[in-house]
Parts: structure tokens; C-alpha cells; sequence
């Protein structure tokens, strides 16, 4: 066959191609009637030998890049990531997430002592030797904490000197309170991640620098008398809240590794192969940290008395301990 | 191995057939990154103006709206994106350029989400010195990404390391036209050419050549098709003008094209037309 002939011949099956690419992309994928799959499959197929042919024998760069852009085009819809519905997420997040949690359970230990290790240290020690906490925290900060909790009228721990005249000011006070929290935790807890594949220094530095300022915070408060107040307002969301920012450090101790010890694999597969799992472990964690928002914004400062919270509060560490270890498992 | 500089990728897929890519580089990237920025700075003065104005009613949940929209734009602009729209941002797709994966298929939602929240670490410098300005986010300077980039054959900032994947360029699709009308043009004779003919190959260059020439300014079309042609006119040992070669190299490649591409064409329209069929 010579080159003439098979333009003749070929032109119009591309051009038929093109009208049917414009149609799967345009229409719904289940609207498109079984032939015109099929038709669509066949012409990509054919496509794909035209290519080979006219690369073989050298018919011209110009041709073969137009057939080599129509089969890119056609390759990208037939080989389309099928897309994700309401059952996907709840699939991740009920049974992915946690199995990724357990599969990494070292690098997630790992992260746990990195925050809760100096968390623990830099509380006791700043409870029994408060003037210690300046070393750690600014004087403003010192000042603020000592004037949130100089007043003991509201049982609200973060904004004391507002006084709630009706449900709606309260419920607008919480809203702003919860889109703070969800911006600067959830990011606080990203970057936590993405800086760990610099081999993971970031993460580490991140996971010490906040558990080193929670726990002096933490033990500051406590030195000052007001263990039932602060305690009670931290428990319920401390429980998402902390274990989703050492699982993202995790996460961020998982990518930081593959360059490190990458085992059999060359360090970019295993960066590869560990970003994925990694990745799905960040996003789990914001949305930990997301319903850690909610809470921490609406049920936390409640005016109710600490019991209940510590009732709440407990049965949420409970309930993220339970979610982290069985959620997701088969059945024996 | 030899690492061959070129912005050329070829993927083999599924069908065993080799698909090419061209790669962006970090001019194009950096541009549509520009234009991303703007579209970023735009939403959030919008979103400003918009919350002075319901601020008036309710305070409390405009300061939340916009710290949580604020924590939409820094984090999830590009995941959404490129998540739900084949790989491509808004400034993407006005630069034309999209992000696939290295093996060739189409961005997947996991993809997008990791090399985007991997960009934190690829522009490192000023995220880390501002990190409580959340909106400044929105200029870094991306040291990491950029060195990744240079030491990548790919063209591979941190994130697309970790996702697999790679930007490419994306460019129109337009079916190829004979370059010129080839009839008015008289061919060379066979005692001219002294019996010697081009390969398929050499035909094909001369053809796309000339179907360029408009691209290129005369000077500079001229002079690379003297040299065409006089290599041409060496190799068959052209026994016609030589002097006219050198002077019009651009009417002697048109009449190489036109004697030996026709001929071939000729020959195929009378050999083959039931062979054809059976392809």
C-alpha cells in the first residue's frame, strides 16, 4: 500500500473517529447506546495500527503526530479512572483508611512517641516548674493564657470575655471558631506530611515542635489551678484532633523513608508505591481532623459541667481507638 | 545510559502501540502556575468583597466561611482540579499543558491529591518562613521542586516523583495538508536525477519542510534549504543547473517532492487498488 492510497482510504475512518471522541466526551457514559462502544473501541484499535503503519514506513512526522494526538485523546477516555461515588468515600474512609493505618503501624508508632513522647515530658515538666514555660512559649502567649482563664464566670475556654445575649450569637461565634480550626489544623497537619519527603526532617521537626508547645501550653494551664476547666474543654476533640496529627506525621515518616530504605525497589518506585498509601493516610487524617474541628468549635466550649465532657470525652478516645484498630477488618 | 535531552516521551500502551508525549518544561509550568496565582488572588478578593457584604448580618459565620474557603483555595484549588477535569487547572489549560501519569493513563483523583499536597515541601522556602500567613502560600519560591525538576528526565518536581506522574503539552489536532499543489510543477528528468531516488523517509523531511516554510522568515528558510538541496543535488548528481539549485533551493526541493512523491503515488494508484482492499 502506498501513501496516497492510504490517505484516501484511511481520512474518513479518522475523521469518524473524531466525531465519535467528541461524542463520548460530551455525553454521559450511559447514555452511549452498546454499538457505539463498541465502534468506539474498534476505531481506537484501528487508530492505533495506522500509527504503527505510518511510523514503520516513514510517511511523514506531520501525519503521525496527528494520529499519535487522536490516539492520545482516545486512549485517555478509554482508559478513564472510573469515577468515584458516595460509597467510594465512605469505602475509604470505614475501611481503607484504618487497614492503611494498620499496615504502616511502625512508622504510626514512630510518629506517636515523635508527638506524644515530648508532649508528656514538656508537660509534667512545665506543671511542677511553671516559670520553666517561658522558656518555651512567648510572653503574650503566657499573658493571654493567664487572662482566658482569669475570669470564672463563662465556662468557655477560648473567648471568656464575650458574653452570649441569644443561641444565634453563640451558634455564629462557634461557626467562625470552626472554620478556624479546620484551616489551620488541617493545614498544620498537611504540611506535617508533605514535608516529610525532604527524608523526612520536616515531619519530625513539625511532630516535636507541636507536641514540645501543646504540652507546655497543657502544663502552664494546669500549674495555674484550672485542670478542670482546661481538661474538660481538651478531651473530647484532643481525640481526633492528636491522633490525626500523628498520623499524619506518620504518613510524612512513610514517604520520608522510601528514599531511605527503599528494600528491593529503586527509591523512586518505592517512593512511589509508599506516596499512594501515604497520601490516602494525609487525607484521612484531615478529615479526622475536620470532625476534630466540629467538635473542638460546638460541643467542646459548651457550658456543661466537665463530667459530662469526660463521659464525651472518653468515649471518644474509645471510639477513635476502636476505629484505628478493627474498622475494616474481616470477620475470623 | 545515555540521557538523551529531549522534551520527547514515548509510553507503550495497553495495545502495544508506542504513544508520544512532549514534555513542559519549567517556562510553561511556571506561566500557567502564574496564571493559577491570579485566578487564587481573584477568588479571595471576591470572596472578600462578597463578606463585607454579608457580614453585616452574620459576623460570626462570614470569619469562618472565609477562613474555611481560605483553606479551600490554599489546599484542595489544584486537587478539584486536576481531581475532576482530566488533569488539567485553570491556567493549565489556558497554557495548554495537563498532568497524566508516567504510564500514560489519565491523571487518577489519588494522583492529584498527592502531587498537589506534596507542592507544600516542592516550594519550600517561603512556605516555611510564613507559615502563618496562609495566604502567602500563594507565591512561593519553589527551590526543591525546581532542583528535582533539572534532575529528573521527566521534568519531575517532588510531588510527581511520589504520584508518578508527569505535565505534558497538549496541542490541537488538525489533519496534515499536502504542503503545495504539486501539479504546476514541472518533475526532473530521469537523465537528471541519473536514476537515483529518495527514500520514503528523505521524501517525508522535504515534504514537512515545506509545509513549514511559512513559519520560518525567508533568510532562514532559504539558507536551510540550500543546504538541503545542495546535499540532495550532491548525492544524486544532478546533472541539470546547478547554478539555479543555489539560487532557488526551495523550487528544486518542491520539484524533488513533486517528481518522486507523485511517481511513488502513481505507482500505488494503479498497483494497488484490490490489494487494498484486502488490508
Amino acid at each position: 500500500m502506498k501513501r496516497a492510497t492510504f490517505l484516501a482510504q484511511r481520512k474518513p475512518a479518522w475523521q469518524n473517529f473524531e466525531k465519535s471522541l467528541r461524542r463520548v466526551e460530551t455525553v454521559n457514559q450511559r447514555r452511549l447506546s452498546s454499538e457505539e462502544v463498541l465502534a468506539f473501541s474498534r476505531q481506537l484499535r484501528e487508530v492505533a495500527h495506522d500509527l504503527e503503519l505510518v511510523r514503520t514506513r516513514d510517511w511523514g512526522l506531520d501525519l503521525e503526530e496527528y494520529l499519535n494526538r487522536l490516539l492520545a485523546r482516545g486512549h485517555d477516555y478509554f482508559h478513564a479512572p472510573r469515577a468515584g461515588t458516595w460509597h467510594t468515600i465512605g469505602q475509604f474512609l470505614f475501611m481503607e483508611f484504618p487497614r492503611i493505618f494498620r499496615t504502616w503501624w511502625g512508622y504510626q508508632l514512630l510518629a506517636a512517641l515523635l508527638f506524644f513522647g515530648p508532649l508528656i515530658i514538656s508537660w509534667i515538666l512545665i506543671q511542677n516548674e511553671p516559670p520553666l514555660a517561658a522558656r518555651f512559649m512567648s510572653q503574650e502567649a503566657l499573658d493571654q493564657y493567664d487572662m482566658m482563664y482569669s475570669s470564672e464566670d463563662s465556662a468557655s475556654l477560648d473567648d471568656s470575655a464575650f458574653s452570649f445575649d441569644s443561641w444565634n450569637d453563640y451558634g455564629n461565634e462557634r461557626a467562625s471558631m470552626a472554620g478556624f480550626y479546620v484551616q489551620h489544623n488541617v493545614g498544620i497537619a498537611l504540611q506535617c506530611f508533605a514535608r516529610g519527603i525532604l527524608l523526612g526532617i520536616g515531619t519530625i521537626y513539625t511532630l516535636l515542635f507541636n507536641g514540645i508547645s501543646i504540652g507546655a501550653t497543657a502544663g502552664y494551664v494546669l500549674s495555674l489551678g484550672h485542670a478542670d476547666r482546661f481538661l474538660g474543654f481538651v478531651v473530647s476533640h484532643g481525640s481526633f484532633e492528636l491522633t490525626a496529627i500523628a498520623i499524619a506525621g506518620g504518613a510524612g515518616l512513610l514517604v520520608g523513608d522510601a528514599a531511605l530504605h527503599p528494600g528491593q525497589l529503586s527509591r523512586w518506585s518505592a517512593l512511589r508505591l509508599r506516596g499512594r498509601d501515604a497520601g490516602q493516610l494525609a487525607v484521612g487524617a484531615a478529615f479526622m481532623l475536620v470532625v476534630a474541628a466540629l467538635i473542638e468549635a460546638f460541643w467542646s466550649p459548651a457550658p456543661i459541667p466537665s463530667e459530662y465532657k469526660f463521659l464525651v470525652g472518653g468515649f471518644l478516645w474509645f471510639s477513635v481507638a476502636m476505629y484505628l484498630g478493627w474498622s475494616g477488618r474481616e470477620r475470623a | 545510559m545515555a540521557a538523551e535531552v529531549s522534551l520527547n516521551v514515548r509510553i507503550e500502551t495497553p495495545e502495544n502501540v508506542r504513544l508520544a508525549y512532549q514534555l513542559a518544561g519549567p517556562a510553561l509550568r511556571s506561566a500557567a502556575y502564574a496564571i493559577d496565582c491570579l485566578f487564587r488572588v481573584l477568588l479571595i478578593t471576591a470572596l472578600l468583597i462578597g463578606a463585607c457584604l454579608i457580614a453585616a448580618i452574620l459576623p460570626g459565620f462570614t470569619i469562618g466561611g472565609i477562613l474555611l474557603a481560605l483553606f479551600f483555595i490554599e489546599w484542595l484549588y489544584y486537587i478539584v482540579q486536576e481531581g475532576f477535569w482530566n488533569g488539567y487547572s485553570m491556567g493549565k489549560w489556558l497554557v495548554g499543558i495537563r498532568v497524566i501519569h508516567t504510564s500514560g493513563a489519565p491523571l487518577t483523583f489519588w494522583g492529584a491529591v498527592l502531587r498537589n499536597l506534596l507542592r507544600v515541601a516542592d516550594m519550600l522556602p517561603i512556605a516555611m518562613v510564613f507559615e502563618d500567613v496562609a495566604w502567602l502560600g500563594i507565591l512561593p519560591f519553589y527551590g526543591p521542586g525546581l532542583l528535582a525538576m533539572s534532575m529528573t528526565q521527566k521534568f519531575q518536581r517532588l510531588g510527581d516523583l511520589a504520584a508518578g506522574t508527569m505535565v505534558v503539552q497538549v496541542h490541537p489536532i488538525v489533519l496534515p495538508k499536502q504542503p503545495m499543489i504539486l501539479d504546476q510543477i514541472a518533475p526532473i528528468t530521469r537523465y537528471e536525477s541519473n536514476g537515483f531516488t529518495p527514500t520514503q523517509a528523505q521524501l517525508s523531511t522535504i515534504a514537512e519542510f515545506l509545509g513549514r516554510r511559512s513559519k520560518l522568515t525567508y533568510q532562514r528558510g532559504h539558507q536551510l534549504a540550500s543546504e538541503l538541496a545542495d546535499t540532495l543535488a550532491e548525492r544524486m548528481e544532478f546533472t541539470g543547473d546547478r547554478e539555479q539549485v543555489r539560487k532557488f533551493p526551495m523550487a528544486f526541493l518542491a520539484r524533488v517532492c513533486a517528481t518522486f512523491q507523485t511517481a511513488r503515488d502513481e505507482k500505488a494508484a494503479v498497483i494497488t487498488p484490490a490489494k487494498a482492499r484486502l488490508m
